[in-house]
């Protein structure tokens, strides 16, 4: 991260403070609930996979073993 | 620690090196440079959370990794500013996510982890003193052959951090994870607002280069630190040496144990947040950075736009180590809890 001391920011100007106050906040929170969505979503999409298995899982083991 | 966990904490030098360097190679100034500087901190620091959502299953981590240094190498091949910003910032964050998970996950210990965010500030510090067009056409040669080699390397020979959740538990600690958050946060913030009266922001001077010196000693001895001695020891060490830079802020000397002391943290922040999160290494690194920032630019706000306030910096300090102290009760009510070498009991809770 690179400090803005080395920077004469002048209070004057609204460009700098907007950035500060409105968008750095405002992207963070969009990406971190991204994120979170994504990993639900994943996790659902996991979620669904082991449940629709385990059915299967014991039909197959319920299943006489033929040749014996 | 095994050989090939250097090379990611390498990359991170030289991932940090050529995006600082290249970007203050486009003579910025004032608010413009302000402006350029803060939007380059923004896309290297606040999509960290997202791509580590999206790269967390990946098999590929170290080619991701690679792909980050890529990006940065073009970024410092273009001679134009704002397209060079995105490619270091894009660059740097897929960099960041990949290679912190990768190196979360691969090490059982703790002190890899300091050693692998320190080499970031040597390579920031070094940016910032000096200039020199061989320095930057030879490094970037050794960071192609280094990047090249990060895709070759068998992590998958090092020993893993294995965390199993107990048995109707969450894999999750929700609570713990706002907790190491916030602890983050406040350090961005008091790194910023300590008043130091020595100039630290003379870029002539080499002060700007015993902070990262300072930075790096800091983060690379919290990692051993906390392996030896644990957490507890390590919270209350780093709230004691970062207080020095309040109590003496025109000592040189003092103020660089200061920063020292709050750096101490980052290892111990990085081994919490895998033992909160165990299952998400990659957002949870990617997390610690979007509010590393947050609270940077927060502390710089303050700072700039408002009266100073000297008497919020030590209640932030405590604040920081009260939050990491309860951080640990959390993880030791779940067994999660790391064990020290020279702890006093070192059967007690191991994970």
């Amino acid at each position: 991260m690179i400090n803005l001391v080395i920077f004469d920011v002048a209070p004057i100007n609204f460009v700098v403070p907007i950035l500060l106050f409105v968008l750095l906040p405002v992207a963070a929170v969009i990406c971190i609930i991204i994120a979170i969505v994504i990993i639900r979503k994943r996790n659902k999409k996991k979620n669904k996979a082991l449940t629709c298995g385990e059915p299967q899982e014991n039909k197959e083991a319920k299943q006489p073993k033929k040749g014996k | 620690m095994r050989k090939e966990l250097f090379l990611p904490a390498l990359l991170h030098f030289f991932v940090d090196f050529f995006s600082v360097y290249a970007l203050f190679a486009f003579h910025l100034r004032s608010e413009l440079g302000a402006i350029l500087i803060l939007s380059y901190d923004a896309l290297a620091f606040l999509p960290q959370p997202l791509f580590g959502a999206l790269f967390e299953k990946s098999k590929h981590m170290a080619s991701l990794g690679s792909l980050g240094c890529l990006l940065v190498i073009i970024g410092a091949l273009i001679p134009e500013a704002i397209t060079a910003i995105v490619f270091f910032g894009i660059g740097n964050a897929i960099f960041h996510v990949c290679e912190g998970k990768l190196v979360l996950d691969k090490s059982e210990k703790s002190a890899p982890l300091g050693i692998f965010i320190s080499f970031g500030s040597i390579g920031l510090a070094l940016a910032l003193s000096f200039s020199n067009l061989y320095l930057f056409l030879s490094l970037l040669f050794v960071f192609i052959i280094l990047a090249i080699l990060n895709c070759f390397v068998p992590y998958t020979k090092a020993i893993p951090f294995v965390y199993q959740a107990k048995e109707g538990h969450s894999s999750t600690l929700v609570l713990a994870l706002i907790l190491i958050v916030a602890g983050v946060f406040l350090r961005g913030f008091f790194g910023q607002y300590t008043a130091y009266t020595w100039p630290k922001n003379d870029l002539s001077s080499l002060n700007i280069l015993w902070v990262g010196l300072a930075i790096f000693f800091g983060k690379v001895i919290g990692g051993f630190l906390l392996d030896y001695f644990g957490s507890i020891p390590l919270i209350v060490l780093s709230a004691l040496l970062s207080l020095l830079g309040y109590f003496f802020p025109s000592s040189l000397a003092l103020s660089l144990v200061g920063v020292a002391g709050v750096n101490l943290l980052m290892a111990l922040t990085m081994e919490f947040m895998r033992r909160a999160m165990p299952s998400f290494t990659a957002f949870g690194f990617g997390l610690l950075a979007a509010f590393l920032l947050l609270g940077y630019a927060a502390g710089f706000a303050l700072i700039s736009y408002a009266v100073f306030q000297s008497w919020l910096d030590p209640i932030l300090m405590v604040l920081n180590a009260a939050s990491l102290i309860f951080v640990y009760v959390i993880l030791k009510k779940d067994g999660r809890q790391q064990t020290a070498l020279l702890g006093l009991h070192p059967k007690e809770g191991k994970a």
